[in-house]
């Protein structure tokens, strides 16, 4: 590595004055463009300058454009890298298919949500529209209606098995006479859920 | 015979076209323009990530991914904007990435080492670049381990790619104050190092 020469401390030059005394702005970036381009130009070809500048902060060695030679024989090899790259890439496309634009893929998504929601409410609707919980042919007043579960008793017990998903209700043992079903909110509509909480007691250990 | 000699007109008259028409020439799917491009921004992009990763060899490898990765988003590329800003954002994030790496982070560490293996295995290309450009670029990569990625990729921007700090936020996607920053304590840290590896470059400075 190279020593720096002695920075000339009184330079004859009134250019050079005025970029050493500029050294602190270029530092702390309060040099305006413009100036900053004509100092670092000036580095460029001034010996002295540049000895100074180094012995003010040795940072300002890197002060330039470091011009990276690529020879001819890698560009033309990154560049064959890059085609090659570039050949497999536009395969995986042809055998993916193009990829939908962006619109289509906001609009599948926005059906398979609302496929979603349908089959959800449908799920919902299974659960509330076989029987609804009354008591004696009465709706049962929302919210906190406790009912009794007795399926095979009188018509003021609610069928309890109605209060089932369908899907559940096949394996699903009916609940023991002694259960007790809450049912918040009998009355919901198909925006509504329903929630229904079986306290079976003859299931305490 | 007419034809490799009109595809060799057609490449003369691409080679002449500003990076911008270049790049949305490629985006429109000229494949000639996008070979132009390639070839007229490797210096540059090679440039630039050798100052971040570390080495030419792991530069030239960043290099292929950034212009694949270009190729992949040109789509995306807004020609009201500066290519250079999209393609420097582009090679930043690549090096940046590659540099985390953990293979890269030993390959920085070793720099000394490297810088040793690199004067015996002088190649051709060494040897066109001048003299004192390789001692900098050497010099730089052994005082610059110490150096965070971002701050690393803010001092090669600024210093040595003449980016603006506007520019540099940009390509970053952070505040020009962040900059700065960087910046500052990029300088702060390069200074420590050349006075622990170099105390002779310090010699007659005249504040700290």
């Amino acid at each position: 590595m190279r020593t720096p020469s002695a920075p000339d401390q009184t330079p004859t030059n009134p250019v050079c004055a005025i970029v050493r005394a500029s050294f602190e702005d270029y530092r702390s970036e309060a040099l305006p463009a413009p100036q900053r381009r004509m100092l670092r130009e000036h580095l460029r070809g001034c010996d002295a300058c540049r000895a100074a500048a180094a012995a003010e902060d040795p940072t300002f060695r890197f002060a330039r454009s470091l011009n990276e030679t690529v020879s001819e024989g890698e560009s033309r090899e990154i560049l064959s890298a890059v085609m090659t790259g570039v050949d497999l890439l536009r395969t995986e496309r042809r055998i993916r298919g193009p990829r939908p634009s962006r619109r289509l893929r906001i609009g599948s998504a926005a059906a398979a949500a609302v496929a979603a929601a349908v089959l959800v409410s449908t799920g919902w609707g299974i659960l509330q529209s076989p029987a609804m919980p009354t008591a004696g042919g009465v709706p049962v007043p929302a919210s906190t209606a406790m009912i009794s579960a007795q399926p095979t008793s009188s018509s003021a017990h609610t069928d309890v098995t109605a209060l089932q998903p369908a899907a559940m209700s096949e394996d699903a043992p009916a609940p023991s006479p002694d259960a007790i079903v809450y049912d918040w909110n009998p009355g919901a509509g198909r925006e509504e859920p329903r929630v229904v909480w079986i306290v079976d007691r003859g299931l305490d250990i | 015979m007419e034809l490799v000699y009109s595809q060799q007109q057609e490449r003369g008259k691409v080679a002449e076209l500003p990076d911008r028409d270049l790049a949305i020439r490629a985006r429109e799917g000229d494949m000639v323009s996008f070979e132009t491009l390639v070839t007229r921004k490797t210096p540059a992009v090679v440039s630039l990530a050798r100052r971040i990763v570390g080495n030419a060899e792991d530069a030239r490898d960043v290099a292929q991914m950034v212009f694949l990765r270009v190729w992949g988003e040109i789509h995306r590329y807004d020609s009201r904007y500066s290519l250079n800003t999209w393609l420097y954002r582009i090679a930043t994030n690549l090096s940046i990435d590659f540099l985390r790496s953990s293979r890269s982070r030993e390959r920085a560490h070793g720099a000394t080492l490297h810088l040793v293996r690199e004067r015996e295995e002088a190649t051709a290309a060494d040897a066109t670049r001048t003299a004192e450009d390789a001692e900098l670029s050497q010099l730089f990569e052994a005082v610059s381990c110490r150096l965070s990625e971002k701050q690393k990729a803010v001092f090669v921007l600024r210093e040595m790619q003449d980016c603006e700090t506007r520019e540099i936020a940009e390509i970053l996607g952070c505040g020009e104050s962040t900059v700065r920053n960087h910046l500052f304590n990029a300088r702060r840290i390069l200074r420590k190092e050349m006075a622990r590896l170099y105390p002779e470059f310090l010699r007659g400075r005249t504040r700290s």
